[in-house]
């Protein structure tokens, strides 16, 4: 080998350093490669309209939490805040829409007492003016039926 | 600068793929078109990737993908010297981010950097002392990611470090200090004793 001290070490990385030849089917390969990623990207892009937006909001937290880490920490607890007054205005909009259903049966309840307190009412009545008689059996049935 | 026959009479295409309209049939699809490119060009990306990483599979698979990307970024190639620049300065960056993974990762088996180079070196012999020229291209492995691929393109593209700072980005007095430090280091380790 050359001596060391005698190198002129410039010229000697130009001549080391000659291009080389790619294996054989580089080329091909290369073509390969291409129509491969052009499948995966044509799949890709079924996902791009989500991505269009994802990608921006990831980035400019990310930018966020890099840049101003007390202004993304305020940020999430203010998100945290927001759910969770959210998440209560909820359950109270639930808990009233209950309350009103309930209400709502009560009456029901209470309108279909009165009704069946009148008729009660109306039969005794009609029992205290006929002057006590029980009545006939037939018209017993027909009474009953009509209070139940 | 632009790469021209004269001053790379191994490495660079020869004739301009924009005059043949290469550029613009590979932009409206045609495979072939595209292929002649990939001809013209892949010595020099190969080159590049081989000599950063010293393996020559992985090489391999960084040329492909710098080919790949090349491919979806065809629309914005102005010129023959833009797309010689674009393939050097994309190559340049995915090796350096190759070589650093690297230093990340830990290595399961040893890279037999050597023995890539030292078949390299010998498809090439030829050229001054091939003994001389198989120590050089080991020892630059010792470099870090950065300076060994600047001296890569100071000495196997022929760039001026005008050029590769422009290509790089980066500021002109790193690119000269990274050469200077890197030739330093070079000579250093080479004037030492081998062991045997």
């Amino acid at each position: 080998m050359t001596d060391p001290k005698q190198v002129d070490l410039e010229r000697a990385l130009r001549q080391a350093l000659r291009s080389i030849e790619p294996p054989a089917g580089f080329e091909e390969r290369v073509i390969r490669d291409l129509d491969s990623a052009h499948r995966r990207t044509k799949g890709a892009r079924r996902l791009q309209p989500l991505a269009h937006w994802i990608a921006p909001l990831t980035e400019s937290v990310g930018r966020l939490l890099w840049h101003q880490p007390l202004a993304a920490l305020a940020s999430a607890i203010a998100v945290l805040v927001l759910v969770a007054a959210g998440g209560l205005s909820y359950r109270e909009h639930v808990q009233a829409v209950r309350a009103e259903e309930t209400r709502g049966q009560v009456l029901q309840a209470v309108r279909i007492a009165n009704e069946k307190l009148d008729t009660a009412f109306r039969l005794v009545a009609e029992e205290t003016r006929s002057g006590g008689s029980a009545p006939a059996p037939d018209e017993r049935s027909d009474r009953d039926q009509q209070f139940n | 600068m632009a790469l021209m026959p004269a001053d790379c009479p191994l490495a660079c295409p020869a004739a301009d793929p924009l005059d043949d309209g290469l550029v613009p049939a590979a932009r409206a699809g045609d495979r072939r078109a595209f292929a002649a490119l990939v001809r013209t060009y892949e010595r020099m990306v190969y080159s590049l990737a081989l000599r950063a990483l010293g393996a020559a599979p992985e090489a391999e698979e960084l040329a492909q993908d710098v080919f790949v990307q090349l491919y979806r970024n065809l629309e914005h190639i102005e010129s023959s010297a833009h797309l010689a620049s674009w393939l050097r300065r994309t190559t340049f960056h995915r090796a350096v981010d190759s070589l650093r993974r690297r230093r990340r990762r830990p290595a399961t088996e040893p890279l037999d950097e050597t023995a890539a180079v030292v078949a390299v070196v010998d498809g090439s012999a030829g050229f001054g002392d091939p003994l001389l020229a198989r120590r050089l291209v080991s020892l630059l492995s010792t470099l870090a990611p950065v300076p060994r691929l600047v001296l890569l393109l100071r000495f196997q593209e022929d760039l001026d470090p005008s050029d590769i700072a422009r290509e790089l980005g980066l500021p002109l007095n790193t690119v000269k200090s990274h050469l200077k430090r890197s030739l330093e280091r070079l000579r250093a380790l080479y004037q030492e004793p081998q062991s045997p």
